[in-house]
């Protein structure tokens, strides 16, 4: 029996029974080949299943020809995707788990560089990420799109699909035409509500008329746009829900919130509240008999249980969180929780890449889009039992030896300080910032449960290793902040780098100049441990704007209302020359206008790291097997770390 | 005409029928890195052109380096299909085709390959900043190797040579800079060390291919930064490489990726201004040399070749906006070139989003044909067809309509047919951009399709007119009321208003831009140039947003600030009352208050000039939109609309 009650009992939408209430919500994949489901999308939706969520619902799936918003997007409009989303939902019903079709059309959310077609929207605007400005739709457009859904929504039919869900949400024509914020009309589609739910009704009735009275649909509604200038309100989207409610039509009701304005709160990372959007679930659902699904920042069956508990909702939408661990739902059932590989909204490996047009990824799990390959259940036993010696208890060190041991290696982890971590730990210094230590959370309660000699507070050498009589060794020592990253005549602890700081191994004083080359939380979360301190600091960046790296990650504009607040301050487009104490001798890169940056107490330097690599090099052609991982190859990210772990696990 | 440009030219074991080389760029065409019939019809069109060579470039050799999605496998024996259809496509057409083989080194990121990125050092780029594996003895076996695989193949596969990249995003080149390698061992250091790479891929290359085929390299002759390749070392390493008898031709380039604005140069730099470098390579060997960037007309290349400052000269934009450039000049037709801007935004800033190439002037690119050269199919029924507007829009459709048989007059309200490529010429380094109408007004005066100027075509006198069809591309307009407020000129003008001078402008002004690409920087810069001290607002991060892809945010930012422009960043527009204008911090929603300025100046966003259109809607037999008239966009999409338009009427 499992502990959660609510979690895993089915519930009846529409005409389908779905097995459990976690949904696997709608989500951008960039698996999209030729406008098609791909192969890589099968394996993906199909681990998800394996791994025991009630419900998937697809990636949003094009409806009409004016939406091209990006490469891969699946074209549903299109017939020749049919035998494609065949094959997925024949994988999908392998389990007991219900798979629905997201349709869309982003309206004015898009632009015409790949359609080469003007993009619809219902009044001429701009979207302030695309910056393209919409062609007001004639009536002959809306009667078109509404056909487009209709017939879109006769291919998911055809495709075996359980159901459909229209896109109400953050990226949406059928939203733009809700919202005050994006329809100006002055026609019967604008105005009242009655008239900007007009497009909508005619929408859901076109499809409602293809797919006929059995068949399971509903709407994702954007619960509330938290626009700052008059957008959709949760009291306007409560009168929405209930006269979507009152139409007969729809089965459930999926809600998301925000928009292209606030993607912060779309895709909100871990400096926003785990649970979220719960009382936005719970204010709809109090005016709705439709069952009411809530997503965002759900990363915990107990969470999630507690909301069904509550009666805030009755489905429950995960996404991050079965991309980070598909068998969650599994896990949870078998009261496994502390298994469970926790998503902690870093953004790093999912939005970020999506937002640079890489596939899906995971900053933990390495099996994102490679389920074939890497898979549940793809990690077979070794075929010859090895003695493996990891030097380095960092993510990628604990990754490998977690690896090799699951494949029945024997396996010893050196780490020369007295707890694993390596730079995850200092990573979760900074106000906000803890979730990030999830990473080496999961990892080292993996490893402690696996037969694995753990060294801590031992620092390897070349004779320790070779007195180990190892088949194979992996170095995953990491690496450290460049000294002496900018000439000049300085030296600690007037100047420090930004790790120094984090572990407290220096006091800096009141006034601090933070010159940044790294763009991502390391700088501007150091800024922010200082400001918090009560420093007063001044960031001094090359890049165009501070926190350059941080856009993608939805992390920008939540940092920069935190940090200004804190009364942090910048200088973009300064490139340091050097420093001679504490002056900080700059050139402005544009207008080549050399500035002295001076008065401060303390230089802090985010200048990159340097390899750990001498172990490495030391070792080469003395051992028979000899590997390196992580930041001692080269310093990156810590899905790199945890990438080249998890391969070399499966190599040895 | 252009004797010396049309005489052919001996590289190596090739000979080329002229010196017009379309050299090696990105299209963004590839998909499952095939080399695809798009590839080929692309490529296709060019050699039907008549361009001497082609450089084919976005081939992988080391799985690697894969830096971007839509690159060609070319270390694997699957390209084999795909070398021999170009090959068949060029040579039908007497064209010779070259593979270029490049390794990325650290300029390139692990986002696709799951794996670390290589280079000289450990060293970020900066345009991707991931930072690089300096490399170990086994990665220079199997990037020795990977070149060696992959210039076999393009042997195998029929093409007619080998470029070995040392440019300006290449692996070698890294070696070759001591800005890049700080290598202490015998790969970095000396001259000779930092060219014992490029010389050992040479040597492998040549190994591959054997003796009777042709091999060169694209060496970046200045690095034009501080402490990098400056031509002085790079007349060295040109002899070495010579030296080794190995190669038949050096192709040169010129700068890094801290320079995009020269390797990717928009009209903003000066013409020609490689073309010195490449003499000076030219005077201190006895290769062939290969001269290219910023040479835009037959004339001027038919002087360097006649001056001996370079034997051939490289096109790529040029060709990429009229394939045809080769066969007009050859004719000495050249009147009817379309010449190409360098306003980049088509196809640079096109490749720098990920999107498939293309050209703001020439709406074929990337949709070639596979047979033909995409001449407009010819009507079924002559039909008289009436042009509203005599921008790029309605210029380009009359143009496709007239040249299928049809009838076609165009109206323009103006005196002068332009639209607003009229306004945009005003504006300080943008003068280039008239290149689009000259064209356009030279090819249907050839046709003898009426232009009417100077007449407001009304909607009863078009229905008087009797027309089967009528295009509207009547444009756009600044919007009349883009914030609230009661403002207006004189003191709140808009972007038009300060082009056409029509108001006094005082000393201070506040320019609010919700541009963020030339038509409010040059705008600006107008002002600036005029005396005025401006400041720029915008809610943006940087001034200069959509500027990045297309090359040139740094050039445009340094002139404003070195002319006393102050940016202003992060700040939302409200309301514009009393003189002042109120906004707000995007991040902290703090109100500001702008006050004391003389004048400000709203670069706020166009809007649709459609009153024809819904006047005219139901009333005639054939109606169509075509560009800022539906929404207000850019050039590029006006002539692709004007284009469709002109082949359905």
């Amino acid at each position: 029996m499992s502990e959660f009650k609510y979690l895993f009992s089915p519930l009846k939408i529409g005409s389908v029974v779905v097995p459990n209430r976690i949904h696997f919500a709608a989500h951008m994949t960039n698996f999209g080949e030729a406008q098609k489901i791909s192969r890589s999308h099968i394996f993906y939706y199909r681990e998800r299943a394996k791994g025991g969520c009630g419900l998937i619902t697809t990636e949003e799936l094009g409806v009409h020809p004016t939406d091209h918003p990006y490469d891969k997007l699946v074209d549903i409009f299109d017939p020749e995707t049919i035998p494609g989303f065949r094959k997925l939902t024949r994988a999908i019903h392998d389990y007991d788990t219900k798979i629905f079709a997201q349709l869309n059309h982003n309206g004015m959310q898009g632009d015409g560089k790949t359609s080469r077609l003007p993009v619809w929207g219902p009044s001429a605007g701009k979207d302030p990420i695309f910056r393209e400005t919409s062609k007001e739709m004639e009536i002959e457009d809306i009667k078109e799109c509404a056909a487009y859904f209709a017939r879109s929504a006769t291919h998911a039919v055809e495709g075996g699909f359980d159901g459909i869900e229209l896109q109400l949400g953050h990226s949406s024509l059928i939203r733009q035409f809700l919202s005050p914020v994006s329809n100006y009309r002055t026609d019967e589609y604008g105005g009242s509500l009655e008239n900007r739910m007009r497009f909508c009704f005619e929408v859901i009735q076109a499809v409602r008329k293809a797919v006929g009275p059995d068949f399971t649909l509903g709407v994702r509604l954007n619960a509330d746009e938290m626009h700052p200038r008059g957008g959709l309100t949760i009291a306007d989207t409560k009168e929405i829900a209930a006269r979507l409610d009152a139409s007969g039509y729809l089965n459930f009701m999926d809600l998301s919130l925000g928009t292209f304005y606030n993607l912060f709160l779309v895709e909100g990372s871990m400096h926003t509240p785990l649970g979220y959007t719960v009382p936005l679930s719970a204010a709809i659902r109090s005016v709705v008999d439709l069952p009411v699904f809530c997503t965002n920042r759900i990363n915990d069956p107990h969470l999630a249980e507690k909301i069904l508990e509550d009666g805030q909702a009755d489905m429950i939408g995960m996404v991050r969180a079965l991309i980070c661990d598909p068998e969650l739902p599994n896990k949870a059932r078998e009261n496994r929780s502390d298994d469970i590989r926790q998503c902690i909204a870093c953004n790093q490996g999912c939005i970020a890449r999506m937002g640079l047009g890489y596939r899906l990824g995971c900053l933990q799990n390495p099996a994102v889009g490679l389920e074939e390959e890497l898979g549940i259940g793809t990690l077979a036993p070794a075929d010859t039992v090895k003695k493996v010696v990891v030097i380095g208890g960092g993510p990628a060190g604990l990754e490998v030896a977690r690896t090799a041991a699951l494949r029945k290696h024997r396996v010893v982890l050196f780490e020369k300080n007295g707890e694993v971590g390596g730079q995850n730990t200092i990573a979760g210094k900074p106000a906000g910032r803890q979730e990030i230590t999830g990473v080496v959370r999961w990892l080292s309660g993996q490893t402690g449960k696996l037969d694995i000699d753990m060294r801590l507070g031992v620092e390897a050498d070349v004779d320790k290793i070779l007195a180990e009589n190892p088949d194979a060794v992996v170095i995953a020592t990491g690496s450290t902040p460049k000294v002496n990253a900018f000439p000049g005549n300085y030296s600690f602890p007037q100047v420090v780098n930004t790790q120094q700081i984090l572990l407290e191994q220096v006091e800096a004083g009141e006034r601090v100049l933070l010159i940044d080359l790294d763009g991502h939380h390391q700088a501007t979360g150091t800024a922010e441990f200082l400001a918090d301190r009560g420093k007063k600091v001044h960031v001094v960046t090359a890049a165009l704007f501070m926190g350059s790296a941080l856009g993608p990650l939805q992390d920008l504009y939540l940092t920069r209302q935190r940090l200004s607040a804190k009364g942090v301050t910048s200088t973009a487009d300064i490139a340091v020359l050097e420093i001679q104490g504490t002056v900080v001798k700059g050139l402005n890169v544009y207008s080549n206008e050399l500035i002295d940056f001076e008065g401060y107490d303390t230089v802090v330097v985010a200048a990159g790291n340097v390899a750990d690599d001498a172990l490495y090099f030391a070792l080469k052609g003395k051992v028979p097997e000899l590997y390196r991982i992580g930041d001692c190859v080269a310093p990156r990210k810590t899905d790199m770390a945890i990438v080249e772990g998890h391969r070399v696990g499966r190599l040895l | 005409m252009f004797d010396r440009l049309f005489e052919p030219l001996q590289l190596g074991r090739t000979t080329l029928p002229n010196r017009v080389c379309f050299l090696a760029h990105r299209t963004n065409l590839g998909r499952d890195g095939r080399l695809n019939d798009r590839h080929v019809a692309y490529y296709r069109r060019r050699a039907a052109g008549g361009c001497g060579l082609i450089v084919l470039g976005e081939l992988l050799i080391d799985p690697g380096d894969h830096p971007w999605e839509t690159m060609i496998e070319a270390h694997v024996p699957s390209v084999l299909t795909g070398y021999g259809k170009l090959a068949q496509a060029a040579h039908e057409y007497g064209s010779v085709v070259f593979a270029q083989l490049n390794h990325h080194g650290f300029q390139s990121s692990g986002g696709i390959t799951r794996q670390h990125v290589l280079g000289p050092s450990a060293l970020a780029d900066i345009a991707f900043g991931e930072t690089a594996k300096p490399m170990e003895p086994e990665d220079f076996k199997t990037v020795i190797e990977a070149f060696a695989r992959s210039a076999a193949l393009a042997r195998e596969g029929g093409l007619d040579g080998i470029e070995i990249d040392m440019g300006p995003e290449s692996l070698l080149r890294q070696f070759l800079s001591p800005l890049s390698n700080h290598r202490q061992d015998e790969y970095g250091g000396s001259p000779e060390n930092r060219m014992r790479l490029p010389i050992e891929v040479i040597d492998a290359v040549r190994a591959a291919v054997g003796k009777d085929f042709t091999v060169g390299i694209r060496l970046t002759v200045d690095e034009k930064f501080w402490g990098a390749i400056t031509i002085d070392e790079s007349l060295q390493f040109a002899q070495k490489f010579e030296e080794t008898g190995k190669i038949d031709f050096i192709n040169t380039s010129v700068g890094t990726y801290f320079n995009l604005h020269l390797v990717l140069a928009s009209m903003h730099t000066p013409a020609g201004f490689t073309v010195e470098l490449a003499e000076k390579i030219k005077k201190s060997v006895s290769l062939p040399v290969i001269t290219s960037y910023q040479i835009h007309s037959p004339e001027m290349a038919e002087e360097v070749i006649s001056k001996g400052q370079a034997d051939a000269v490289g096109f790529v934009r040029p060709l990429i906006c009229d394939p045809d450039f080769p066969a007009k000049a050859k004719r000495g037709e050249t009147q009817d070139i379309r010449y190409c801007v360098k306003d980049n935004k088509g196809c640079i800033g096109r490749i720098n989003q990920m999107k498939s190439l293309g050209c703001i002037q020439n709406p074929l690119v990337g949709r070639e044909p596979v047979s033909g050269d995409g001449s407009p199919a010819p009507a079924a029924a002559k039909k008289k067809v009436i042009v509203v507007g005599g921008g790029p829009a309605g210029l380009e459709a009359a143009l496709i309509a007239r040249q299928r048989g049809h009838d076609v007059t165009v109206y323009e309200r103006e005196t002068e047919p332009g639209g607003q490529i009229n306004l945009i010429k005003k504006r300080p380094g943008r003068q280039g951009m008239v290149e689009v109408i000259r064209y356009l007004r030279h090819a249907l005066q050839k046709l003898e399709v009426p232009v009417v100027t100077g007449v407001e075509a009304t909607a009863e006198m078009i229905v008087g007119k009797n027309p089967d069809a009528v295009i509207v591309a009547t444009g756009s307009k600044p919007r009349t009321k883009p914030v609230p407020g009661d403002y207006g000129p004189p003191w709140a003008l808009d972007v038009t208003d300060v082009i056409e001078g029509r108001y006094p402008i005082g000393e201070k002004v506040l320019f609010l831009d919700e541009n963020g690409g030339h038509h409010a920087t040059a705008t600006v810069e107008l002002l600036a140039d005029q005396g005025k001290k401006v400041d720029m607002v915008t809610s943006d991060l940087f001034i200069g947003i959509e500027l990045a892809a297309m090359g040139d945010l740094y050039l445009s930012r340094q002139r404003l600030l070195q002319k006393g422009v102050k940016f202003i960043t992060d700040v939302l527009i409200d309301e514009i009352e009393d003189n002042k204008v109120k906004g707000r911090d995007f991040y902290t929603n703090q109100s500001i208050v702008y006050e004391g300025y003389d004048n400000v100046v709203l670069d706020l966003g166009n809007e649709v000039e459609d009153g024809l259109y819904r006047q005219l809607k139901g009333r005639v037999a054939e109606l169509y939109r075509a560009g800022d008239c539906v929404a207000p966009r850019g050039i590029d999409m006006a002539i692709i609309e004007g284009r469709s338009t002109g082949e359905r009427v």
